[in-house]
């Protein structure tokens, strides 16, 4: 199939989100997105959340200090709404847990460059 | 910007670390009055100490006048109409806290809305159950929370907002529960205005409590128009 014109791309902004969970292991990506699916539902049902459409892109989580930072994808008009998501996240796999937005970048990489601990 | 905790349970350092990086001016914590232990916190960072008064009117009449003078945030709990109808109608009290927190049919009405606008009381949104909270009691804390939205800004009572934190996890960011309101029916601005009175608050009463403070519009001293600034008003220069 061919690929969309650039145009035609759905737009996609990228928050940077501090991780606080007191964990011994390492953070799973699946468990961190389930965790936000699950409050985007709760919040805004599935329609809703399927506008905001949050996803996990990338985790980096140590577990010694209990911190990390995660890269989650929402799309360009539902910045808010991904905020409001991430604010109802109280819990990852059962463990009381808080998600911070540290900022908003428009590339992946400016993303982790900007927010990222390293 | 401010925002209300409870005692926590960690050290009140690491809560002050966590605001600070979210964007606080400062914490009020809303029970312990001056015992608050400030071991290890932030010079820089404002921690408001509160009281919470939570008794029924004939009890709680008495709690007040003892501990007005104690600290300088007093809060009562409400959560049902006849403690919600006795916080609004003392003008020593603060703020109003959860008023619509009880098991009762919804306790907060126009009558009262009135007397809060009358006599300086904020009313309290805690937007703790819709962070924390899912299902039923969810749907009933964001639906108590907009009626509660429209009557005090019919009636122009003045509010507060909080998350109901009680430790570094469980607290959330000024752009964190301002995305909240404005999804549940809030409104960005009403949860922003709300944040910031709990600083005005603190400012006002301190300003009360100092020696040179008689009544309102009466100073003691040499008339110097600085000290006429009002201090409710945020210098935004």
């Amino acid at each position: 199939m061919k690929s969309l014109p650039k145009s035609r791309r759905p737009r996609w902004r990228y928050l940077g989100v501090g991780v606080e969970i007191a964990l011994e292991t390492s953070l799973d990506r699946r468990a961190l997105q389930s965790a936000v699916w699950e409050a985007a539902t709760a919040l805004l049902g599935d329609p809703g959340s399927a506008a905001v459409d949050p996803t996990v892109v990338a985790v980096e989580f140590s577990p010694p200090h209990g911190r990390g930072m995660a890269t989650v994808r929402v799309r360009r008009e539902a910045v808010e709404r991904g905020r409001a998501v991430l604010a109802c996240v109280s819990a990852i796999d059962g463990e009381p847990a808080a998600l911070r937005v540290r900022g908003v970048s428009g590339t992946i990489q400016a993303c982790a460059e900007r927010y990222g601990d390293g | 910007m401010y925002e209300a905790v409870h005692p926590p349970s960690e050290s009140l350092s690491s809560v002050t670390a966590s605001a600070t990086s979210v964007g606080y001016d400062g914490l009020v914590v809303r029970d312990g009055g001056a015992d608050v232990p400030l071991d290890g916190c932030d010079s820089d960072f404002d921690i408001v100490p509160g009281l919470t008064v939570d008794a029924d009117p004939d009890a709680a009449s008495g709690r007040i006048a003892a501990r007005r003078r104690e600290t300088t945030l007093l809060l009562v709990r409400g959560g049902t109409p006849d403690r919600n109808r006795f916080a609004v109608e003392e003008p020593r009290v603060d703020v109003l806290a959860a008023p619509t927190a009880g098991p009762n049919r919804f306790p907060f009405d126009h009558v009262l809305a009135r007397a809060a606008a009358r006599n300086g009381v904020r009313v309290e949104f805690d937007l703790g159950p819709v962070l924390r909270e899912t299902g039923g009691t969810r749907v009933r804390a964001v639906s108590s929370l907009t009626r509660l939205r429209d009557l005090v800004k019919t009636y122009d009572a003045p509010h507060v907002v909080t998350a109901g934190a009680g430790g570094s996890l469980s607290l959330r960011g000024p752009r964190a529960l301002a995305a909240v309101g404005e999804t549940v029916g809030l409104g960005h601005d009403f949860v922003v205005e709300g944040l910031r009175e709990w600083g005005r608050i603190a400012a006002r009463n301190r300003d009360r409590a100092s020696e040179n403070w008689v009544m309102p519009g009466v100073r003691r001293g040499r008339y110097d128009p600085a000290d006429w600034a009002d201090p409710l008003v945020e210098d935004d220069s």
